[in-house]
């Protein structure tokens, strides 16, 4: 029989970093999830990613407390700002940009992104990338 | 009041419960927090709870109650979080348990050792290693195994955390016991929990392996690390290296990394999706 569902949370942690201060342990301690073994689990599944890149995750507690949990792709906003080389995205996206980013690199950001997105091709999660890129100031430009 | 050597003053944190389902109002108020860590929760019937967490210095409270205002949201909740909190979560649910043959590991709350078990006290604090994790159990269960061909010999537990493992092997037997672990709240929950157990074990805060030989050495961390420190875990590697924190799918990658220093694989053990494994030294 399928294990009964508690709780389900979504935080996001860097990778290779996890640790038991917020948000990790106090929103696990509080549903009642070993923290450190969720420390270790997390550390170790991503061990081939660049340390400190945010990654959301979703955990399943389950009523006995065992947890299972699933690593997505990194915020589209980490991405376009890390390519875009900027700290902050535009407070006025319409009026100032902050920065830009190439199709190349829109690509590259759409092709990580597309297990995480709701779309069916890589054109359309091109397009779900620019529209993040546009409201937060950064242009896309041909080269 | 003065602290002592490796005291650390715990952070004091404000948290946060917001119920709403406007998740842009929620990114809104968390921006103009300067985005503090947060977490979604939601429950089996679909209710989210929506909390973060901030440093609570004096004017904490005042403004998150202006980010709120702003962002157009209302609390439900803002009250003082500690660690203590957090584990009193999940200690509720943490109970005693057999590993291995002849080990039980317990809370200082859980149930005594049945008749020919030894027990192991560990507090389950911020220390990795209450026994609960498959990495700690296949660690204990190589100990164990070696145990009546090491007795009397000396064993490093590389990465200690909660002193598990070396604790463990005193118990079972080992002569020199010396614990080590790159983090100072571990080297401290070591050393406090040698003592409630009433073994004596050499704890230290040390990033890598002293440069001697023992006859055990046990390295329960991750991959990468272990890959890192090949050379140098296998130098104090006297007769047997017991590692861990190994996903099945890394330990291709550790066996290299070690083939090259001189050791060999006897075996591997694996618990769901980790692994340990066991190399020795030729002759």
């Amino acid at each position: 029989m399928a294990k009964k569902v508690v709780r389900v949370l979504r935080l996001q942690v860097p990778a290779q970093q996890a640790n038991p201060a917020p948000p990790v342990g106090p929103a696990l301690g509080q549903a009642g999830v070993n923290i450190m073994e969720f420390c270790k689990a997390f550390n170790a599944r991503t061990q081939d990613k660049e340390p400190g890149t945010p990654l959301p995750v979703e955990i399943t507690v389950y009523q006995d407390r065992s947890f299972d949990f699933v690593i997505k792709t990194p915020p589209v906003s980490y991405l376009l700002k890390k390519a875009a080389g900027v700290e902050k995205g535009s407070a006025e996206p319409n009026k100032k940009k902050v920065g830009k980013i190439t199709r190349a690199q829109l690509e590259e950001i759409a092709k990580i992104k597309m297990p995480d997105l709701n779309c069916y091709d890589l054109e359309a999660a091109m397009r779900t990338v620019e529209g993040s890129a546009r409201s937060m100031g950064i242009e896309i430009v041909n080269e | 009041m003065r602290k002592t050597a490796g005291e650390t003053q715990a952070p004091r944190w404000l948290e946060v419960h917001v119920r709403t389902e406007d998740a842009a109002r929620w990114q809104r108020f968390l921006a103009l927090l300067d985005d503090p860590p947060a977490a979604e929760e939601a429950s089996p019937q679909g209710e989210l709870l929506r909390k973060c967490w901030l440093a609570a210095e004096k004017d904490a409270r005042a403004r998150i109650q202006r980010a709120a205002q702003q962002a157009g949201i209302e609390p439900i909740w803002v009250g003082e979080s500690t660690p203590e909190d957090w584990l009193a979560g999940w200690k509720r649910f943490h109970k005693a348990q057999p590993v291995g043959k002849r080990l039980w590991v317990r809370p200082p709350f859980g149930a005594h050792a049945p008749t020919g078990r030894l027990a192991i006290t560990i507090d389950p604090g911020m220390a990795f290693g209450t026994g609960a994790h498959a990495t700690t159990r296949l660690c204990l269960a190589a100990i164990e195994a070696l145990a009546p061909e090491l007795a009397g010999a000396s064993m490093l537990d590389f990465g200690c955390g909660s002193g598990i493992l070396a604790i463990a092997a005193k118990k079972l037997g080992f002569g020199e016991v010396v614990a080590v672990d790159c983090a100072p709240e571990a080297v401290l929950a070591a050393r406090k929990a040698a003592r409630e157990n009433g073994v004596g074990i050499a704890c230290a805060c040390a990033s890598t392996p002293p440069a001697r030989r023992f006859a055990l050495v046990v390295a329960n961390i991750l991959a990468e690390p272990l890959i890192a420190l090949a050379p140098k875990l296998a130098a104090a590697t006297g007769k047997w290296l017991v590692l861990s924190g190994i996903l099945g799918e890394q330990a291709a990658r550790i066996t290299a990394a070690y083939a090259r220093t001189g050791l060999h694989l006897v075996r591997r053990t694996d618990e769901g999706e980790w692994a340990a494994l066991w190399f020795a030294r030729e002759g």
